[in-house]
């Protein structure tokens, strides 16, 4: 802190920039936060550990059952399928969108006629309903009435009729170009923003020093990106791992569970299926696996001191 | 303090990668490669705004196609005949009243959202909080859990609070789920904001709110801006709480009315389509309003000073 | 202490935002009206019960004084019922003047309309319940009643129901002896098929499982269009089979349900629905009743299996198909039986709802033959009751009459036990199809991996 004269009136100031005012700025935020989902979330955490249906939930009556709900998530071959797919699918999902956000970035960064035009078009894709998105995607890649097909068989491809979500590795890869379309523009707009807050001599001055653009990208720009990068990163595993709303409209899981993640399995054992406690148990379990790959990131990205 | 990353010493750095880098010629050779660059950007332009843009033009498309052609083997690229009424059959479907609901709950809930982050994001980024490191986690750590898990506790919450079929319940609900990521995407812009331009200030006199208000704020203002649409269009597209908590037509939002075109025995994708169309509308408007905040020049100007 | 804090803070900003939040008080006027028309519905409808809601409700609300129900038991006789959305606008208008003139004749008795998305309607239900408020009236999909009686949320049926309604309807929503929904409208899936393609391929209209497999040869090798299409995600087409096949999905017996699909009829049923996949497109594995509808109104199948809404839906898409559809009993199988589902909606009542008396008061109205005709008619289906059957146009209508007949003279119910609802939720037949027809797996293994899941869920 800046050492200053000392008179009385400072100092109390000193103490109250130092001491009050950080906890009266947060504490609007963290009552917010915490007052609406600290009680759900411990309650999920509560369920994890019982044997809960429906009727447990309106007579509050139901039994502990240890870790067995955790047991059966990790035993069941299905379940353990189903968190390897929304690893790997979810990776991909989060190096497509900060690939095209980057480069979507970098592009707006540069000065062209109609730059504003080209910043509403990425923006749209992110405005748009995400079920109603879904449903446009799911048609053109429809079999036959799709646009898809139609311009890859025009291009000469052999891709008259072909299905699509038949089978999972191309209905994830189907569903995977809709959850990066969606996202990569909260990634680009946000890199943007970054990129503007950039002072322009800090550039200039290594463009001087006679920098090449990649050189100026890889030693100005990304280390003064890193912690809204680190972020961005961050929050589209958080978004890609937890993956539902794409999923559900365009293969709702199937065929035969085959396009199934951890978020729709959660929901179909809590919701159909109405066992509480294993879906609470699948909750917990995105929880640590989320929270793993963010401490993961964090620990790359060498910021522990920082967190 | 918290560590950022000075420009002086990132600009040094490449400096002395350089050194050996011949950057006469290349000066010499700037105005060509300044061409190629502008071709490509535009290239890029063109590629980028196909892939976002084109399935919002096949919506659009679908939402003036006359029934007949909405599902046929061979795309119809452009509509026989252009069906503006299905247009007026959406509005006449109460859109106006779930838009003014939608209006009210998204602005009410960014406005105070980003007020609320922004305080918790600067404090975050630039001071002492106690036990920071922790808080931190815990807001990340609420966006971690799949919110269908937590929908029936957090009605219980909801409707112990009294804020069930209101849409102030809407408001406290949205605040809570965007708040988070709003904090940390703020943080992330705070953190890369110099310091010595905040210190400067106090030098001056201004007490630590005053340089945060007057000084930081203003040179966050793309990250602000990007934070506020970050909170706007979650607000605007959220469905499950939506649909939840408020039954009554009269305060439905836009994203349940959308809902209303699909029933038990049939599907009525035209007028999805022209409500989606109209759907997204608010979100350019807003857009548009903020754009000059989230690439204007000025930030840099600030720094010099 | 630190929630009593939290928790007062919530509430200044919620009381900051009513400004914003308009027309939110609206429910305190309500109450405040409340006590003056009391004396209103007993010239009404129901001579008796008409004091005995209203003064359960006044004590309940005062005993509970819970803010947090601002729509809350209404002291007069509020009534909050959900209604399925039905997607088109006529329908719901039906709905809502019905409603309207129900409030006409009882006084003082308001009536809260709200639409659920069919799509979310379990999941709203479980929320509901699970989170302890729930409307007082609702429409159920016949195939939840069961599953969410048994679990303890509707309230059951007292006394007689009458024996108007359509038996299988009754049955969907019987649980050990006891009734929990009232039949509102239903409807069983019949062949639709295009007279002009059937007459140019020179075939009659099949009646039997083997005329409908030569049948399509014969359009198969005679037009370039494909005679009948399957979906991998249509139990409703797919389960009845096995009836037909002479065989039952499960039979409850000393307390346990005795699986029936791994079974010489539960092969025969998988296989026939395979052998009728031969002309569907790979991408039918992932197809469901809308794109099977969607694909003969494109004139791209000749038959289809589909209800009357699917029928109504394809005239009004695609006029040009008018008069060259036609619609008979589904094919005959080697059981003998031609039976198909019967599904449809409940109106239910809620056991957490303090106006029962009321509820089924306003149930009773829904259902008179006029109301219930009007309402089916409109959305295609056919009204639960047997006068309302009659009553109805699509008993006159000579398209429209076989799904009345398939309906009253040829359908069943799955299950009536909340485990049907978790095979429904898990998809199992679905997913075993699926398998089948992705060529993954054998029909004799499916049948035994679906036998296997359903006794699980059934008996859980």
């Amino acid at each position: 802190m800046t050492a200053t004269s000392v008179s009385p009136g400072r100092s109390w100031r000193q103490r109250f920039d130092t001491r009050i005012l950080p906890v009266v700025l947060v504490t609007p935020a963290m009552v917010l936060i915490t007052g609406l989902i600290g009680w759900p979330i411990l309650r999920t955490l509560w369920l994890s550990f019982r044997e809960a249906g429906l009727r447990s939930l309106t007579t509050g009556e139901s039994d502990f059952v240890g870790l067995s709900n955790y047991a059966e998530a990790l035993s069941d071959p299905h379940l353990r399928r189903v968190v390897l797919v929304t690893l790997v699918f979810g990776l991909l999902c989060v190096v497509g969108t900060m690939t095209l956000g980057m480069a979507a970035a970098l592009l707006l960064n540069r000065p062209f006629p109609g730059r504003v035009f080209v910043t509403l078009a990425v923006l749209l894709p992110w405005a748009m309903p995400r079920v109603a998105a879904a449903t446009v995607w799911k048609w053109m890649f429809n079999d036959r009435y799709g646009f898809v097909n139609w311009s890859l068989s025009n291009l000469g491809l052999d891709f008259d009729g072909y299905a699509w979500f038949v089978s999972p590795l191309p209905a994830f890869f189907a569903i995977g170009v809709v959850v990066v379309w969606q996202s990569f523009p909260f990634v680009a707009i946000s890199l943007l923003a970054g990129l503007q807050s950039i002072p322009d001599d800090v550039i200039d001055a290594a463009r001087i020093d006679g920098a090449s653009a990649w050189q100026r990208l890889r030693h100005v720009t990304m280390p003064m990106l890193k912690p809204v990068l680190l972020v961005l990163i961050v929050l589209s595993t958080i978004w890609d791992f937890k993956v539902f709303d794409q999923v559900f409209v365009m293969t709702g899981g199937g065929p035969a569970r085959s396009t199934e993640v951890l978020s729709i399995a959660t929901y179909r054992e809590a919701f159909t299926q109405l066992d509480f406690g294993l879906g609470s148990a699948l909750a917990m379990l995105m929880f640590a696996i989320l929270a793993v790959v963010t401490v993961i990131y964090i620990r790359l990205i060498k910021e522990e001191e920082e967190l | 303090m918290a560590t950022i990353t000075p420009p002086t010493t990132s600009a040094g750095r490449p400096a002395a990668g350089t050194t050996t880098s011949p950057g006469a010629r290349r000066r010499r050779r700037k105005s060509g490669r300044a061409l190629v660059g502008q071709i490509a950007t535009i290239a890029g332009a063109v590629a980028l705004v196909s892939f976002s843009v084109f399935p919002l033009l096949w919506m659009f498309i679908t939402s003036v196609k006359p029934d007949s052609e909405i599902l046929t083997s061979a795309p119809v690229l452009w509509p026989s005949s252009w069906q503006w009424s299905r247009y007026g059959e959406v509005i006449d479907r109460g859109f106006g009243d779930a838009l003014v609901n939608s209006l009210i709950v998204t602005l009410t809930v960014t406005l105070l959202g980003i007020v609320v982050a922004a305080f918790a994001g600067y404090a975050f980024a630039r001071t002492h909080v106690p036990l920071k490191r922790w808080l931190l986690l815990v807001v990340l750590a609420t966006q971690m859990f799949p919110v269908v898990v937590m929908i029936i506790p957090l009605f219980t919450v909801m409707r112990s609070l009294g804020l069930l079929d209101n849409l102030v319940g809407l408001v406290v609900s949205y605040l809570s789920f965007t708040t988070p990521l709003a904090i940390w995407i703020l943080r992330g812009f705070f953190r890369g904001i110099p310091v010595d331009v905040e210190e400067a200030a106090w030098v001056d006199g201004a007490t630590r709110f005053q340089a945060m208000w007057r000084v930081v704020m203003p040179m966050a203002g793309p990250g602000i801006a990007a934070a506020a649409i970050f909170v706007f269009i979650a607000a605007w597209n959220e469905f499950l709480f939506a649909l939840t908590f408020v039954k009554d037509e009269a305060r439905q939002t836009l994203p349940v009315a959308l809902q209303s075109f699909v029933g038990r025995a049939s599907t009525d994708y035209g007028g999805i389509m022209a409500f989606s169309v109209l759907f997204t509308l608010p979100v350019v408007i807003f857009f548009l309003f903020l754009h000059t905040r989230l690439t204007d020049g000025m930030v840099a100007g600030a720094v010099k000073g | 202490m630190h929630i009593r804090r939290l928790l007062a803070v919530l509430a200044a900003l919620a009381l900051f935002l009513t400004a914003c939040g308009g027309g939110d008080t609206a429910d305190t006027t309500d109450t405040a009206e409340a006590p003056e028309a009391t004396e209103a519905p007993e010239g009404a409808d129901a001579p008796e019960p008409a004091d005995s809601p209203d003064t359960a409700a006044v004590t309940d609300a005062a005993e509970e004084s819970e803010p947090a129900e601002p729509a809350g038991g209404g002291v007069e006789g509020e009534l909050t019922v959900w209604i399925m959305e039905p997607g088109n606008e006529e329908v719901q208008a039906v709905v809502d003047d019905t409603a309207a003139a129900f409030e006409e004749e009882n006084d003082g008795v308001t009536v809260d309309l709200q639409y659920v998305p069919w799509g979310n309607a379990h999941d709203q239900f479980v929320t509901a319940i699970g989170g302890g408020q729930v409307p007082d009236v609702a429409e159920m999909g016949t195939t939840w009643t069961a599953e969410f009686a048994e679990l303890g949320g509707l309230a059951p049926i007292e006394g007689e129901m009458g024996g108007d309604y359509v038996e299988s309807l009754v049955d969907s929503g019987t649980v050990d002896g006891t009734a929990y929904g009232y039949p509102w409208y239903a409807g069983a899936r019949s062949l639709i098929y295009r007279t002009d393609i059937l007459e140019e391929a020179g075939v009659e209209v099949p009646e039997t499982w083997d005329d409908l497999l030569s049948a399509s040869e014969t359009i198969a090798g005679s037009t370039d269009i494909a005679p009948i299409q399957v979906a991998g995600d249509y139990t409703h087409m797919l389960v009845p089979l096995l009836w037909q096949a002479g065989g039952d999905v499960a039979t409850f017996e000393d307390g346990t349900w005795e699986t029936n699909i791994d079974s010489e009829e539960g092969r025969a049923a998988l296989q026939y629905y395979v052998d009728l996949a031969e002309w569907s497109p790979d991408s039918a594995v992932q197809w469901n009743s809308v794109d099977i509808r969607e694909n003969f109104a494109n004139g791209d199948a000749a038959m289809m299996v589909g209800g009357g809404w699917d029928l109504a839906a394809i005239l009004s898409n695609s006029p040009d198909l008018e008069g060259k559809v036609g619609v008979a009993l589904l094919p005959e199988g080697p059981g003998g039986n031609q039976d198909t589902f019967a599904g449809g909606s409940h109106f239910v009542t809620f056991a957490e709802s303090d106006q029962q008396e009321l509820a089924t008061q306003f149930i009773d109205f829904m259902l008179q033959s006029d109301n219930v005709a009007t309402f089916a008619d409109t959305l295609g289906f056919l009204p639960g009751t047997v006068s309302g059957v009659e009553a109805s146009s699509a008993s006159e209508d000579e398209l429209f009459s076989p799904f009345a007949t398939q309906l009253v003279e040829h359908s069943r119910t799955y299950p009536a036990t909340a485990g049907w609802g978790a095979v429904e939720g898990d998809k199992t037949f679905v997913n075993g199809i699926q398998e089948v027809l992705q060529g993954s797996t054998t029909v004799d293994e499916a049948a035994a991996k679906i036998d296997q899941q359903v006794s699980e869920l059934l008996n859980s």
